[in-house]
């Protein structure tokens, strides 16, 4: 009767070492270090709302003038924020419609200038020279005395904004204005700018 | 059964309703996508990369351009210098008279002029070579995607987005640099307090430098705590700035400023500010205008009132 009581015993033995052999294995695999790593990419994006901003005028002799927006909207993850600058696309600052053109006014982001007849160019709300505003759209107003600049050359573009953190659909409004009195030979006037967006 | 009828048209409206204010819920999104749809949009991706390369070397990369716009338009990549004015590293594409265009080592393998239609997204790769001969050193350059817009009148936009380009031409190159300390006042009335520092790179190649900026009480507790992580450009400095919004309504706190600069960490000496809002001198400085009045009148009564001789007053006990 004992015997098999002692089989027993040796065989609960057995798997009771087998499994200290087997246990530490096992703990040890469950412990394996498994690293999980993500890149994320910096991005940049940029929209403007319309792509063409219009600005039409029906000139008299005393001159009227003409202000519309066009709102830039960037986002980046980059969290050293973003620059968006605006200049020229070409190299004519002018409104051109053939060979007839309407200058850009002389004043600059630093140092605006209120349009007179004849004369086209941007503002920027709070930025540079420009002022607080608020800026309202006008069609065949008055001149006013809003400050408006030229767009400057390709190569030295306006910043209009700088951030230092993430930026989820920024948005800027850039206005544009002309003023133009009969002198101003009729037709479709174009001009071509570049916003520009880089991480910081 | 004109009453069920009221019931049934009840929990129609109340339907009708829930259904209306889930439109209005699940907006956003599709709002998104519509304006998106409306207007040119462009994303490139990564909008910066760090290339590196022995003199005579050449690597590749590639990077993507996305249009997230429901419009087809075509775009043009070019590359120009990179560099940066001032502090606050205002970005300039043009090149310095003298200075190497790192620009020219650029070569896409891919057209430079191709149609993005709505909603696709163009890898593109590029090569860069370096010339035999070229100093090791820092180099930098900015590839361009820029959307065409169709022709049009009145102001036409150009959106474009840039990938800017940290390139190292191997070799043996000084990597230095050092913080500057900006000011910070010992008395802070405000509710937010800019804190800011600058670095220098005084060597010949970029570094990414990681910067600690944060405040603790008198106690020990952090109350305030960031870490900002930019390029700095060799034979620059770059003023590095967070703000840190509502500060404690009143307080003592240290700041501590410190930097991974060049692989070295530097750590500015801490600085002691006082916080305390101008509303919370109120009661204070109006018990101290009470306490002075209540002195002052003390002492004028104490001063006006009539002092009776000593004889007088014994002639009044008899």
């Amino acid at each position: 009767m004992r015997w098999p009581y002692q089989r027993k015993i040796t065989i609960a033995a057995g798997l009771a070492g087998m499994s200290l052999l087997i246990i530490p294995a096992a703990a040890s695999a469950s412990t394996a270090d498994t690293t999980v790593s993500s890149v994320i990419s910096p991005v940049i994006s940029l929209l403007s709302s319309s792509g063409t901003v219009n600005l039409n005028a029906t000139p008299t002799g005393s001159g009227v003038q003409t202000i519309a927006s066009d709102t830039v909207t960037v986002s980046t993850n980059d969290s050293a924020g973003y620059t968006l600058k605006l200049g020229e696309t070409g190299v004519s600052s002018a409104l051109t419609s053939g060979g007839n053109t309407i200058p850009a006014v002389s004043g600059t982001q630093a140092s605006p200038v209120a349009e007179t007849a004849n004369s086209w160019g941007y503002r920027v709300d709070g930025v540079g020279g420009f002022g607080a505003g608020p800026t309202s759209a006008a069609s065949n107003q008055a001149i006013a005395s809003t400050k408006f600049a030229a767009i400057p050359a390709t190569g030295s573009p306006d910043t209009l904004v700088t951030t230092s953190t993430t930026a989820s659909s920024a948005t800027t409004t850039v206005w544009y204005g002309v003023a133009v009195n009969t002198s101003a030979v009729s037709g479709t006037y174009t001009n071509d700018v570049t916003y520009t967006a880089t991480a910081n | 059964m004109q009453g069920r009828s009221h019931t049934v048209s009840k929990r129609s409206l109340l339907a009708g309703l829930l259904l209306a204010v889930l439109f209005v819920l699940l907006q956003p999104g599709s709002t998104r996508a519509a304006t998106v749809g409306g207007s040119y949009t462009i994303t490139m991706t990564p909008s910066s990369t760090e290339l590196h390369a022995p003199p005579d070397g050449t690597t590749s990369s590639s990077f993507g351009v996305v249009n997230e716009g429901k419009t087809g338009y075509n775009m043009t990549l070019s590359v120009a210098p990179y560099r940066v004015v001032g502090d606050d590293y205002n970005p300039q594409f043009t090149l310095l008279p003298g200075k190497t265009d790192a620009s020219k080592w650029i070569h896409f393998n891919a057209p430079s002029t191709q149609y993005l239609a709505a909603g696709q997204t163009q890898n593109i790769s590029y090569t860069l070579d370096i010339p035999p001969g070229t100093a090791p050193g820092g180099y930098y350059a900015v590839i361009f995607a820029e959307n065409e817009p169709p022709p049009s009148r009145g102001v036409i936009s150009h959106n474009r987005v840039g990938d800017i380009l940290y390139i190292t031409v191997d070799g043996p190159v000084l990597k230095q640099g050092s913080l500057l300390a900006t000011q910070l006042p010992h008395l802070f009335l405000g509710s937010s307090l800019p804190l800011s520092l600058i670095i220098r790179d005084t060597g010949g190649l970029h570094f990414l430098t990681t910067v600690n900026l944060d405040a603790t009480s008198a106690t020990g507790r952090t109350a305030f705590q960031a870490s900002l992580q930019r390029y700095v450009l060799p034979q620059t400095q770059r003023l590095v700035t967070t703000t840190w919004v509502h500060v404690p309504l009143f307080g003592l706190y240290k700041i501590n400023r410190s930097a991974v600069v060049a692989g070295q960490v530097q750590t500015l000496p801490a600085q002691w500010v006082v916080f305390i809002r101008p509303w919370l001198l109120i009661p204070g400085v109006l018990v101290v205008l009470g306490v002075v009045t209540i002195g002052i009148k003390r002492l004028k009564r104490h001063c006006l009132k009539p002092q009776k001789p000593k004889n007088e007053k014994t002639n009044v006990r008899h």
